[in-house]
């Protein structure tokens, strides 16, 4: 029955995720379309074009630019919301939970289309920006302003994830603590920076840690966005490797070339994972130290 | 203060779902604010437009294919192992867990080329089955902890008397165990499906040789880049995309948020 209960499971994991490790190393080994029945072998040849491939390290540093702004921004931005939900005395917390929770049960085509709307040249935003005495600002087709709009989606989107691990963290924080800390006499700023952040450390590491790897990933909205236009100014890692291998960007699909591409992504976000991961190590080992002492 | 502040933040946390409804039930196909609130050009008929003429029938038809199997199979699956990782103590087990584990931070791009391949071996790669297999695939690691813990946590007693009546293995699981995860197998099947209908990159890649698997998600995508821009019909189809996941997440969110919260615990 072990064995029975296991398979579904075993099986699925081997041919859908360990296979296809080691398939895609192979192919990055080839000059291949993906179509055609043979294949070249061309050795370390796809590696070799990479290190010299300018779209490639401006996707790859786009892809690092972003992780680190959109974590940032979203820490911040949900942090500021959960506080603002749980402390303060506002009627119905639980609709405005729901509101801030509610992007991320948004599909990404959806979001796309929605604020192309929102951020087209006529749109809703510039009509505010020009009503406010400014001048309306090419969102789309400026590489500049395409990457600050995918940043600005991404808060809207994501902050909904972190914002319920804030509602939680606060959660466990004993509303005796927060009282005591009023009746000696804690202004509001006090509270916060003195008790409630300290408080939090452990959780912000965590949450942190997690979604600058969910930024690395990120495909969804970028593709549906921008497309990493205009001319390839706001690809990143997943969607230069989404069109080398199955659009039609750059002619035949460059299917091998593609795989390196992926190979190389794993190594750094594996990197990335593994200081993630030490750094959380040492801090959670400097605060045993702390409390231990 | 505080206040005032919260409530203009909902506000604009609000505008883009707004916006959306606003187009989608506006007969001048415009985005502009000054036409949008004009409420004689109020209609219905963008729904009819994006319903039959743009196909989201069939992409609708397609979604619920895609997201019943998938969001079944693993609650299945993930119910199955994780009763036994959670019960039962054999060899290997360490090892094992690892493997099912092993790609969990990797990104599914990485996984897109290789296993676009196997399912051609399959003669699969532009088929709904595809689709299915493909979503099934990836890791499911949260749900396996879930379930992990919670049968950890039922006690011998209610397994013993099981026995006693008779029960065998099999009975013990379908019939005993996996009812009382009820909890689980709720948070399991609501945050699964809104991410599987919520699914991109997969149903993208295994539509691009055909257009009939579209699930909503790609149909929507591929609207906004066949057409003239159609502003009232492509509102309109991103209503009807997302208007069944904001429902459910609204009558179950106390089930998806302990499934947002399962992926921190690791």
């Amino acid at each position: 029955m072990t064995l029975i209960f296991l398979l579904p499971m075993v099986v699925l994991t081997l041919v859908f995720q360990i296979y296809p490790l080691f398939l895609n190393l192979f192919y990055s080994f080839l000059n291949w379309n993906g179509i055609t029945r043979t294949a070249n072998f061309i050795g370390l040849g796809n590696y070799k074009s990479l290190i010299h491939d300018g779209l490639f390290w401006h996707a790859l540093s786009n892809s690092l630019i972003y992780a680190f702004l959109a974590t940032a921004l979203e820490l911040t931005v949900s942090f500021l919301l959960a506080y603002l939900t749980e402390y303060s005395n506002i009627r119905h917390k639980g609709i405005y939970r729901v509101i801030f929770i509610l992007p991320i049960v948004a599909t990404p085509a959806t979001i796309g289309m929605v604020f192309k709307s929102m951020f087209s040249y006529d749109g809703l935003i510039n009509r505010i920006l020009t009503g406010l005495g400014g001048s309306p600002v090419p969102w789309l087709s400026d590489s500049f302003y395409a990457f600050v709009l995918i940043l600005v989606v991404s808060v809207w989107k994501e902050t909904g994830t972190l914002y319920i691990y804030w509602i939680a963290g606060f959660q466990t924080i004993s509303k005796d603590v927060v009282e005591a800390a009023k009746l000696d006499g804690a202004g509001a700023g006090a509270l916060l920076w003195e008790i409630l952040l300290p408080m939090m450390k452990p959780i912000i590491t965590v949450i942190s840690g997690m979604s600058l790897i969910n930024a690395i990933k990120q495909f969804d909205l970028i593709q549906t966005l921008t497309g990493g236009g205009p001319y390839f100014a706001t690809d990143v890692l997943s969607t230069y490797i989404y069109q080398n291998a199955f659009s039609s960007s750059f002619g035949l699909p460059r299917f091998s070339y593609a795989s390196a591409c992926a190979i190389f992504v794993v190594l750094i976000a594996s990197g990335l994972a593994l200081i993630v991961k030490s750094v959380q190590f040492l801090i959670r080992r400097r605060q045993t130290c702390e409390s231990a002492c | 203060m505080r206040k005032c502040l919260l409530s203009i933040l909902a506000a604009i946390w609000l505008i883009p779902f707004i916006m959306m409804i606003l187009i989608a039930l506006n007969g001048q196909n415009s985005t502009s604010l000054t036409k949008l609130l004009n409420p004689s050009y109020f209609t219905w008929r963008n729904f009819t437009d994006a319903w039959e003429g743009a196909n989201f029938a069939s992409y609708f038809v397609n979604t619920l294919i895609v997201t019943g199997i998938s969001v079944l199979l693993i609650l299945l699956m993930t119910a199955m192992a994780g009763y036994i990782f959670g019960r039962f103590e054999f060899k290997g087990k360490k090892a094992l867990f690892l493997l099912v584990s092993a790609a969990m931070t990797i990104p599914t791009i990485f996984f897109t080329m290789p296993v676009y391949q196997i399912l051609r071996m399959l003669h699969a790669e532009s088929s709904l089955i595809g689709l299915i297999l493909a979503e099934i695939g990836g890791t499911h690691v949260i749900f396996l902890l879930l379930f992990m813990q919670f049968f950890r946590s039922i006690p011998k007693s209610i397994e013993e008397a099981a026995v006693m009546d008779g029960c065998t293995p099999y009975d013990l699981f379908f019939r005993v165990m996996f009812p009382i995860a009820r909890p689980v197998i709720g948070t399991v099947v609501v945050t699964q499906t809104i991410w599987t209908w919520n699914s991109f990159l997969y149903p993208l890649i295994l539509a691009l040789n055909n257009p009939k698997i579209r699930t909503l998600s790609v149909g929507l995508y591929a609207f906004q880049g066949e057409n003239q821009i159609e502003w009232g019909a492509m509102a309109a189809g991103a209503t009807i995309t997302i208007l069944p996941m904001i429902g459910l997440f609204i009558c179950f969110q106390r089930y998806f948020i302990a499934g947002i919260e399962g992926a921190v615990k690791e």
